[in-house]
């Protein structure tokens, strides 16, 4: 998954004139990133002279991307149409953050922007799953509106870029799992009680079932994700009979 | 990183193998250039394993250390009354092994089923890895979706003796609706109907956006194409008996060429409205004259003798429909699997009863293969093509109070899922709790195969009913059950992991992958040495011409006579090809030498 990071400099700037409270949200290490986030340096590149681990960084990049500081952007669909077509056959092995180039973003983040998200070129193209138009990052998306902000405040303990999970799903996975107990079927499903159909529950259902059936991850070190990607295809299971069941009547 | 993992088919009369290469599905031809594999086995005269078309052939000849149908036995025990009907209709000896197993006898030695079936996986297994030319060792072997965990685990345990590392165990008829599924992009509501040679499956599944979600499964272990052979068979005894006065059921060899006779007939039957059958010479009778059997079976007739097998297949077809809550005019498709589905009158019974004509395009024999072979690169691969809904096919609990099977994790409950029910004391100061873990179908616990037993102690003494613990059954997407119990006083916990009852112990398990991998490894000695001895043959036919047209001088001529005599009698038996090949580069030197002095 080859993707190109980058800073969105509108929301940057917006939450520096605006006071916002995500904005206070920030650990130091997010500052730091941001700070360093100059479109030159990688991933990989930054992991060199800050002193934490990798899991660390990777949870701050996701952290400032799901407070709307950081984006990456998947490449451009048609490459990765074309993608799939030379590579028809091959299999890829999934590495969470092969891929990750910096933007053209050329400021520090910190310092007001003078706007413009800076296009990307990015170094390779992504295979992007051939089943449906699912992407990991739909994950994101697929929270109903109302679980947004806690999603955004959480702070993900287990995120490790070793494993053979990105790190979007390892963050979601996280989110969810500590949450179970308390989600409606309708939460674990991404939809809003009163404004989904029986179609609808089904789409989820089968969108959630791409994400986490385990046979996903058949034979993939995923950690400690393995038990609860299993408990939460339960749960997303049990929400999606009741619902079904529910809607009937 | 593994390319390759293979499907296989373990069917009860076929077996077939599938393999994906460059995003290709597709079936390996056998030895014999044949895309299925009869699943027989026969021990020849030689000490030879005689696997597929070539023990077959040889069936009649040698019918008592030729076993076919074990799949009709695979997992059961011994007192099983399926078992003991088997072992009045066929025609090699089935005997108890030590676990109160089955084992089947050839040539005076012993075999587990699962050893059988090893030995198709294993000549499946080399006929692929020929073909790709490289070592596959990962492998998807599909089962009947009502086999039981026993039947399953016994099917996993021969691919362990096989020397496969088994991905895991899929379903028949799930497999067949992956084939057809991948190759449709609607969302559709199917049904798989699978009449094979020994069981019926029946599952119906909703394929939406590459999620395959079985909504129920569920079959016969005991019903397929070896029941309308035996009514044919049946018939033909009936009518010699009536002509004659002899029973030729007496007779392994005149039954052995009976079921051969009548299976083709059945199959011919498929296209003609009647067939001849002529079996000369079956019998002498007590004056020593010869009897033969000679018979008219027509279409009409032969659908009468099997009307009732039909129908019990509608009545199971009826309770899938019912199970996965849905009605006929719900099915959008019908897929026929099984070479019996070839019959014209279960083809129209069918159609009638799904209101809808069969899927064209499927071949019957081949498609659950290639759908294992879909599944494994699917899961070796993980290209996103599509995900696999199982469900579980039988009802899973516990025994309760009073004899009863308490059902916690009900049939066709999408996998891997989590069940919980609490229960409570049953009498006053009970510490402890007895928990039998079952499954199948019955209400009484005792009708039902047992998976595990386990004691749940530590209980404080109180009044009956008063302390609640919880018991959960966790079944995992390889279909592994977990059971929790747990006291929702003291929250104290007691896992049980269930690794399936296995009817043999792991040393049984190691000693036979060892016999079979050296009987594989010896097989394919001796195959190499046949090549070096064919080479030999050449290099000595070479060497004597030398000689005769060459004067030598005796020493010469006396060491290349002893020789041409060494190489003659180790060609006899070619067995050690170090040995042969040590005497062929001798002769080769010998020639050289002659040649070059001339
Ligand atoms: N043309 C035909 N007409 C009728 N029956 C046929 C025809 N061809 C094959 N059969 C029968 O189909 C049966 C074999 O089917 P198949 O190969 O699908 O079974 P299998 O996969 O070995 O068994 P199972 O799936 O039960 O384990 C045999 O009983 C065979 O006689
Ligand atoms: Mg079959």
């Amino acid at each position: 998954m080859a993707e190109g990071l980058n800073v969105d400099a509108q929301a940057i700037a917006r939450r520096c004139t605006v006071k916002s409270p995500d904005y206070d949200q920030l650990t130091p290490l997010d500052w730091v990133v941001l700070d360093f986030t100059d479109g030159l340096r990688t991933f990989e590149s930054m992991l060199s002279f800050i002193p934490v681990t990798k899991s660390d960084l990777a949870a701050s990049f996701i952290h400032l991307r799901l407070l709307g500081f950081l984006t990456w952007n998947s490449s451009d669909k048609s490459d990765v149409q074309a993608a799939r077509n030379q590579t028809a056959n091959t299999h890829e092995p999934q590495s969470s953050y092969s891929g990750y180039v910096p933007s053209g973003m050329s400021q520090s983040p910190r310092s007001q922007s003078s706007g413009g998200i800076s296009s990307l070129s990015s170094a390779g193209v992504s295979l992007e799953p051939a089943i449906g138009s699912f992407t990991d990052e739909i994950c994101f998306q697929y929270l109903p509106q109302r679980l947004m902000n806690s999603f955004r405040r959480f702070q993900p303990t287990l995120v490790d870029s070793t494993l053979d999970l990105s790190i979007e799903m390892q963050y979601f996975t996280e989110y969810l799992h500590q949450n179970l107990a308390s989600l409606s079927p309708y939460d674990l499903l991404g939809l809003t009680e009163g404004q989904c159909t029986k179609a609808d529950v089904r789409q989820a259902y089968l969108l959630r079932t791409k994400q986490f059936h385990p046979d996903r991850y058949f034979r993939k070190n995923i950690g400690p994700f393995a038990p609860r990607i299993a408990a939460i295809f339960k749960a997303v299971t049990g929400a999606f009979t009741t619902l079904q069941s529910k809607l009937k009547s | 990183m593994t390319e390759y993992a293979l499907g296989i088919d373990l069917g009860t009369t076929n077996s077939c193998v599938a393999i994906v290469e460059n995003g290709k599905p597709m079936i390996i031809a056998n030895k014999s250039g044949y895309l299925t594999t009869p699943s027989i086995v026969a021990i020849a005269e030689s000490g030879k394993r005689l696997i597929g078309q070539l023990a077959k052939r040889q069936a009649i000849t040698n019918a008592t250390n030729t076993v076919y149908s074990t799949k009709r036995l695979i997992g059961r025990s011994i007192g099983d009354p399926e078992v003991q009907e088997c072992m009045n209709t066929l025609p090699f000896e089935i005997v108890e092994g030590p676990h109160e197993d089955v084992r089947v006898k050839m040539k005076d030695k012993l075999y587990s089923l699962p050893e059988i079936s090893a030995m198709i996986l294993s000549e499946l297994h080399q006929v692929a890895e020929d073909y790709i030319g490289e070592p596959i060792n990962q492998a998807i072997i599909t089962v009947p979706a009502y086999f039981n965990d026993a039947q399953r685990q016994a099917t996993i345990d021969a691919g362990k003796i096989a020397g496969l590392d088994v991905m895991r165990i899929i379903n028949e008829p799930t497999a067949a609706a992956i084939a057809y599924g991948t190759q449709t992009k609607k969302r559709q509501t199917i049904a798989v109907f699978d009449l094979g040679g020994g069981t019926f499956d029946i599952s119906i599944l909703a394929i939406d956006d590459g999620v395959f979600n079985v909504l129920s499964t569920t079959g016969d272990t005991f019903l397929g194409g070896e029941d309308f052979d035996n009514r044919i068979i049946e018939h033909l005894v009936l009518l010699f008996a009536r002509e004659h006065n002899i029973d030729l059921r007496e007779d392994p060899m005149a039954m052995q060429r009976l079921k051969i006779a009548a299976e083709k007939a059945k199959c011919d039957l498929s296209q003609l409205p009647s067939v001849e059958i002529n079996l000369p010479f079956i019998q002498t009778s007590s004056d020593g004259t010869a009897l033969h059997l000679n018979a008219i079976l027509t279409r009409d007739e032969f659908e009468n003798l099997v009307i009732d097998l039909v129908k019990r297949t509608l009545k199971i077809c009826q309770v899938a429909l019912m199970d996965a809550n849905v009605t006929q005019n719900d099915i959008d498709e019908v897929v026929l699997v099984g070479g019996m589905t070839r019959m014209p009158l279960v083809q129209m019974a069918v159609s009638e009863f799904f209101h809808t004509n069969p899927a064209k395009n499927i071949n019957p024999d081949e498609v659950v293969a290639i759908g294992a072979a879909i599944q494994a690169d699917e899961l070796l691969h993980q290209g996103m093509q599509h995900i696999l809904l199982d469900v579980t096919p039988l009802d899973l609990g516990i025994a309760v109070h009073g004899g009863n099977f308490f059902v916690i994790t009900p049939k066709n409950t999408t996998i891997p899922c989590s069940n919980s029910t609490v229960f409570t004391t049953s009498f006053d100061n009970q510490t402890s709790l007895k928990i039998v873990v079952l499954q199948g179908e019955h209400t009484v616990a005792n009708d039902n195969q047992v998976l595990a037993e386990f004691t749940f102690s530590g209980i404080r003494p109180a009044p009956a009913g008063e302390v609640d613990v919880e018991i959960t059954f966790d079944v995992d997407a390889d279909g592994i059950v977990n059971v929790t119990a747990r006291d929702l006083e003291t929250q104290k916990e007691h896992v049980v992991s269930i690794s399936r009852s296995s009817n043999l112990t792991q040393e049984e398990i190691d000693r036979m992958f060892k016999e079979n991998a050296d009987y594989l490894a010896s097989e394919k000695l001796g195959e190499e040495a046949r090549n070096v001895a064919a080479h030999l043959k050449n290099d000595v036919q070479a060497l004597r011409t030398l000689v005769q047209t060459h004067s030598l001088p005796d020493s010469i001529s006396s060491y290349v006579l002893t020789l041409i005599k060494k190489a003659t009698s180790a060609m006899e038996s070619p067995d050690d090809p170090q040995m042969l090949k040590v005497l062929s580069n001798d002769i080769e030197n010998a020639i050289h030498l002659i040649e070059e002095s001339a």
